[in-house]
């Protein structure tokens, strides 16, 4: 019996994987896309990117009327997030929204991706630095603020991101094309434009380098002043504002999103979705959820897009080597990162030879240790099986099995054991994937979750 | 600063608040539906280890949109704020898994009534607590918010590294027992902390991690698997461990009586007090939130009250304290948020970004001029914690009836879900991983003695600590003097000194009196 049911799951597995097999060669783009399309957003939830990458799957989600789903995968400074959509599988169901600090993260050896590890869709977005003060502060023009820089070299502190951040570079290269040294200000490294706002308003900061759009609250209530934006013309949001080129120095830096496919997707995928997403950006739904968020809009094209990146790949190496970025982002009076591991391994040594000291006072007996320890045995072993399993065998399947399985060795009949794993693998299932759209591991399988 | 005269202003106007007007707008059904259903969808997604009342906020607010009534959307937005973080505390006080890093400090008091078969009671203290702890928040919020933006303004890095401090000194007074394993599960804590990349350069901070080829290894560990690891596969090899009836169900629910719940915060109404303004203060603080303010409570409940020795074993004011505080923090969030429009979190970001939606732009001009929209919004954040005491209600019936099920079917739920809320939160398979092992981890330090609140503790503020150190350091250019020298950093200071040498000192001249 048992072995006629093990017979009839292979054949069925087997059949089942070669229709698969054989559905994969048929001209990819007649089909695409087969199923959800995941579109990696390198910025957690909330922020700027993060609003713009929700933006294209909805707006690809209608287009193609299949589901867009937006994933975050944040960390490393948005090395991890680019990292996740440039190897991914490139068969088009996985797109990265890309942005800025991949033209900067490889010169300073956070990562090795560049925009030659993407085949480029479209530049959808771009916002040009700014220098902020708050509006009681002395300067009026740029020129006034550089020269008093010039004056007292190494006094003024400013932020708006983390060192080697955008806004780092875009000020150091304005520092630069105004005849100054880099370390003539002080940058202080903060996690994002916000905070170093409120550190701006509380006195702590003299200046902030971050996009006009991150102050436009601020810029409204006239608690802060734009120095000089530096954009090649005026933002068309913001007439008023004068650009750097004007005030004299001619400097530009821009950050940009856009969307870009893994290497090696076929070509005629790309296509398609470079088609459809030029169709969204003209739409008049783009421009105005660009215009209520504040954000610039700014389109290039396939080609047009690699060629800006790779401009800016030239631009910024040369800002990131002369703020000598690319030996290291530390200096500047920081104790470095290494300085509180020591610290913790040094007090972990000294304080648990004390307490080792003072003899162990563990709570078992040691008898009692083998016997927990044989009682733990199986069930660590079962939580490992069942980890490893969702991996390769896919969700459903394997928590249906855990559930099943480790209900009934602990004494459940068959029948309740597996109403529960059905009852839980509900719950999950519209929680999860229909509520919250969360992608659980397919497995080789195929399932749906 | 010139709007600190908008809080007089508006407490002199508070007598003209048309608030019949208000009632009349915000209590119709079109309102009031959707604002309960938003908060029914808070308390369940709190309740769920593994997704955020961030994520809660950002999916509520492209349906708020739809509704026709703008106060509606408005609603919603916010009551699904305040709920996900009270919801939090019911996981973490049955199963002991914090639903978020806010309920921590739920796992200790909370927990321990559960297993004396009174969590019935300790949650419906929750939910009162919560609710009173946000209705102060936004009292505050509503009577002194510019002056208190403008003094959470002066905190500068060494000011917050101080405060981070001040928490770390919290580990020793959460843990019961020994003091020095209190300390090595702290420091244990900050140094998985320092896995990933460095908080202030933003670059790999081990590069032989990079060598192993590990781009996860790389961001480092999240904060969620980890807790979900260390209490609730952890709690589950305990329960496997002890031998327990597996059919039998895994929680005794008591009765819940309302009228010994307000009994019990008549009793303890200072520690609430205190611990709802302490919570506004510290979330106020844009560089600290409601994790911290809950354990900052924690510890000062502890600290001042007659009875140290309960708090672990049960101690009904170590379930007020962190529960009034958190809630409370989340309306002290929105202060620095409101008055410069400068969000302090993720979640205070998701709602600033709505209110803009709205045509709200939160700034001084804010609480100028006629106040029509900032005190819609203050009456919907008040009448937010009423409704609270409804939606909370029905959360912990329903999770309460879940629990009379059969411990066996409870505990692989609950590893099926820790296993899904840690592979949601990043969508990735590592975070399961590192889940199951600090779950092995977790169980084996507490067998040998070591507190995990500790860990918890150096996790959450080892970051805070360690950037703003750095950060301090750069800004004043390698000068140490500015860190012991500025007003607040002093003020801290004295407050560490008191906190970690007032009792032992006090004790000290007890026994030289008892002796003479």
């Amino acid at each position: 019996m048992s072995r006629w049911v093990f017979w009839l799951v292979a054949c069925s597995a087997m059949s089942w994987l070669s229709i698969q097999a054989a559905a994969q060669e048929s001209p990819a783009s007649r089909r695409y896309p087969e199923r959800t399309v995941t579109v990696v957003c390198p910025w957690s939830p909330g922020g700027g990117t993060d609003r713009v990458s929700r933006f294209w799957a909805g707006a690809l989600e209608k287009e193609f009327g299949k589901p867009f789903v937006v994933v975050n995968r944040t960390g490393g400074a948005g090395a991890v997030g680019h990292f996740a959509s440039a190897y991914a599988k490139p068969d088009g169901h996985t797109i990265g929204m890309i942005t800025f600090e991949l033209s900067t993260m490889h010169r300073m050896r956070i990562s090795r991706l560049t925009y030659e590890d993407y085949e480029c869709l479209l530049q959808v977005n771009a916002d040009p630095a700014a220098i902020i003060v708050r509006n009681d502060a002395p300067w009026q023009t740029l020129g006034e603020w550089v020269e008093d820089i010039r004056s007292r070299p190494g006094k003024m502190r400013m932020s708006g991101t983390a060192t080697g951040g955008a806004w780092d570079l875009a000020r150091a290269g304005l520092l630069q094309a105004a005849g100054l040294p880099i370390d003539s200000v002080v940058w202080v490294p903060h996690p994002g434009a916000a905070p170093s706002l409120l550190e701006l308003m509380g006195g702590h900061l003299d200046a902030v380098c971050c996009s006009v759009p991150e102050v436009a609250s601020q810029l409204e209530n006239e608690q802060v002043r734009v120095l000089a934006v530096m954009a090649e013309q005026r933002m068309a949001e913001y007439p008023d504002l004068q650009t750097a080129k004007e005030q004299g120095t001619d400097w530009v830096a821009v950050g940009w999103r856009g969307l870009a496919l893994p290497k090696g997707t076929p070509s005629d995928i790309v296509t398609l979705l470079a088609d459809r997403c030029a169709k969204i950006a003209a739409s008049d739904d783009y421009r105005d959820f660009m215009q209520t968020n504040g954000f610039g809009i700014k389109i290039r094209t396939t080609s047009e897009f690699t060629d800006f990146l790779q401009e800016q790949d030239e631009q910024w190496k040369s800002v990131v080597e002369a703020a000598g970025y690319d030996k290291g982002l530390t200096g500047n009076n920081d104790p470095g990162p290494l300085a509180l591991p020591w610290v913790l391994v040094i007090g972990l040594v000294v304080v648990g030879g004390w307490e080792l000291a003072r003899g162990p006072r563990s709570a078992d007996t040691p008898t009692n240790r083998t016997r927990s320890f044989a009682k733990l045995l199986p069930i660590c072993i079962a939580l490992i099986v069942y980890v490893v399993a969702v991996t390769w065998l896919g969700f459903a399947v394997s928590t249906f099995a855990f559930v099943a399985m480790t209900t009934w060795k602990l004494g459940a009949k068959l029948w309740s054991a597996s109403l529960a794993a059905g009852v839980i693998l509900a719950i999950v299932w519209l929680l999860f994937v229909v509520a919250f759209q969360v992608q659980l591991p397919r497995g080789v399988l195929g399932l749906p979750f | 600063m010139g709007f600190h005269s908008s809080p007089l202003r508006l407490l002199i106007n508070f007598h003209l608040w048309d608030r019949q007007q208000v009632l009349a707008e915000l209590l119709t059904p079109a309102v009031l539906i959707p604002w309960l259903a938003a908060m029914a969808f808070g308390v369940f997604v709190g309740a769920t280890p593994g997704l955020t009342a961030t994520m809660a906020v950002a999916l509520i607010v492209p349906i708020s949109f739809h509704m026709s009534d703008p106060n509606a959307g408005l609603a919603m937005i916010i009551g699904v704020s305040f709920t996900a973080i009270f919801a939090g505390d019911i996981p973490a006080t049955y199963l002991r898994i914090p639903g978020t890093p806010a309920s921590a400090a739920a796992t200790l008091d909370g927990h321990e009534l559960a297993k004396q078969g009174k969590g019935g009671f300790a949650l419906m203290l929750d939910l009162f607590c919560s609710c009173i702890g946000g209705l102060v928040g936004v009292g505050l919020l509503m009577l002194v918010a510019s002056p208190l933006a403008s003094f959470a303004l002066l905190f500068s890095d060494f000011e917050y590294f101080w405060l981070g401090v001040l928490g770390l000194s919290m580990s020793a007074f959460v843990t019961q027992g020994s003091t020095g394993r209190g300390l090595i599960a702290a420091m244990f804590g900050v140094l998985i902390g320092t896995v990933g990349m460095d908080v202030v350069t933003g670059s790999p901070r081990y590069p032989i991690l990079e060598e192993l080829g590990s781009v996860e290894l790389m961001r480092g560990f999240s904060f969620i698997p980890i807790m979900i690891g260390l209490f609730g596969i952890a709690e589950v090899l305990r329960n496997i461990k002890t031998d327990v009836s597996w059919s039998a169900s895994s929680v005794e629910t008591s009765v819940i009586s309302v009228n010994e719940t307000l009994l019990a915060m008549w009793k303890y109404k200072f520690t609430m007090l205190v611990s709802s303004v302490i919570g506004t203060l510290i979330g106020a603080l844009p560089g600290a939130g409601a994790d911290v303010a809950a354990w900052g409570a924690y510890g000062l409940a502890k600290k001042t009250s007659r009875d140290p020795d309960k708090f672990g074993s049960g101690a009904i004011e170590g379930v007020i304290a962190p529960t009034s505080a958190n809630n409370a923090a989340v309306a002290g969030a929105w202060i620095p948020a409101l008055v410069f429009g400068v969000p302090g979190d993720a979640v205070t970001a998701i709602v600033l970004g709505a209110m803009l939606m709205y045509d709200i732009t939160p700034g001084p001009e804010l609480f100028q001029g006629d106040m029509t929209q900032v005190r819609g919004i203050f009456w919907i954040a008040f009448f937010t914690q009423l409704l609270l005491l409804p939606a909370g209600y029905f959360g912990l019936k329903a999770f309460g009836v879940l629990l009379r099920l059969p411990r066996r079917f409870v505990l692989a739920a609950v590893v099926v879900f820790s296993v899904v809320g840690a592979y949601a939160l990043n969508n990735s398979l590592f975070d399961v991983y590192v889940m199951l092992a600090f779950g092995l981890v977790g169980y084996f330090l507490e067998s040998n003695r070591i507190p995990l609140a500790p860990l918890i503790l150096g996790l959450i503020l080892g970051e805070l600590v360690e950037r703003k150190f750095r950060t301090g350091l750069i800004s004043s250019g390698g000068d140490f003097t500015p860190m012991f020298t500025r007003p607040i950093c002093i003020g801290l200071i004295a407050l560490l000194v008191v906190m970690l040498a007032g009792g032992p000192l006090v004790k000290a001249i007890q026994a030289r009196k008892a002796a003479a």
